[in-house]
């Protein structure tokens, strides 16, 4: 398991804990102090990431992102889908890098 | 629409949350009118926001030990210290009220800038979440939309104990000086008048009366109050 923790362009703290299983990511969570809502749509956002190939890129994790929370309705505020893929890319080659 | 207003009031923590669930959720039913109500946490606290981790941001044991409640929050946002403060929250349907984070902000926090102007505060808001004076953070607000309403919560520090404070996320008091200011700081305010300089500047352009908490917006909060003081909510992330 690997964290990343950042700052975001609007000045909030984002953390991003990923898990890997065979190359592939088994689960993401995030956290920190920004706004997303509807709040339970968040799980919808990580469940998106669960089984994709720790391979995929910033911009394929941040097109993931982006669809479920156009899906799910996600409206956020001082966070963006770009910054959440940026910290699992990062959490994701920390893991790979300490494999 | 008339909007209602409800003098202060001092709960708990976990009521006060409860409180403003209830009304958030009434107001989406149409039950509760859009509603702006002061209140105070008794005994203080710390809350954290909706997607922070408590057990990162707060020293529970410590709290334990001195008497202050901590939960996190149904809005999101960050850490905010409930010691010596006026809070606020609007409760409305999302078609009286902005529905994005980003027009509720630069609304609501305007909007308390112009109240600490009135009482001789040079205040102003800083996105996106903040009311700085004197380059310190005087106060906070936190938002969330949900089910068709808004929950706005926030806050401007009238007094502040830094000792507890400190001691209850982990930081120095020194440190907490030099990012935090309060009322006391600028102003012979009194508590009484930094809630009247709030109020006029919420209410101003709306059609308004004052009114309190209703049976059922009771009976519903306390249902809710529970969750936040259990573990299974607070503990969740």
């Amino acid at each position: 398991m690997a964290e990343r923790k950042m700052v975001t362009k609007a000045g909030k703290g984002l953390k991003a804990v990923v898990s890997l299983v065979r190359d592939r990511v088994k689960a993401v969570s995030f956290s920190g102090d920004f706004y997303l809502y509807p709040e339970e749509s968040m799980r919808e956002l990580e469940k998106s990431l669960e089984g994709i190939r720790a391979t995929e890129t910033e911009y394929e994790i941040s097109t993931r992102l982006m669809i479920a929370a156009r899906k799910a309705g996600t409206e956020m505020a001082g966070v963006t889908t770009h910054e959440m893929a940026r910290a699992v890319a990062k959490a994701i080659a920390e893991e790979r890098g300490s494999a | 629409m008339k909007w209602r207003i409800i003098h202060r009031e001092l709960h708990t923590g976990p009521m006060n949350m409860g409180i403003d669930e209830a009304l958030a959720e009434m107001a989406a039913a149409e039950k509760s009118p859009p509603t702006i109500r002061f209140y105070s946490w008794n005994p203080p606290g710390i809350s954290v926001g909706r997607f922070q981790r408590l057990r990162e941001a707060v020293k529970t044991e410590k709290c334990s030990r001195m008497g202050i409640d901590y939960l996190r929050r149904m809005s999101g946002g960050g850490t905010a210290c409930h010691s010596s403060e006026i809070a606020y929250s609007i409760t409305a349907p999302g078609y009286v009220f902005p529905r994005y984070a980003d027009d509720a902000f630069m609304l609501v926090c305007t909007q308390v800038a112009s109240a600490l102007a009135s009482l001789g505060i040079k205040a102003e808001y800083r996105p996106l979440d903040e009311i700085m004076a004197g380059g310190k953070k005087i106060g906070w607000s936190a938002f969330t939309f949900r089910n068709g309403a808004v929950i706005f919560q926030g806050s401007v520090f009238y007094g502040f104990d830094f000792a507890s404070m400190a001691a209850a996320t982990g930081t120095s008091p020194a440190k907490l000086k030099e990012a935090v200011t309060c009322v006391k700081d600028f102003s012979r305010a009194t508590e009484n008048d930094l809630e009247i300089a709030l109020e006029k500047c919420f209410t101003k352009g709306k059609e308004w009366k004052r009114g309190v908490l209703a049976k059922e917006e009771l009976e519903r909060a306390e249902e809710l109050s529970e969750r936040y003081s259990g573990r299974e909510w607070n503990f969740s992330i």
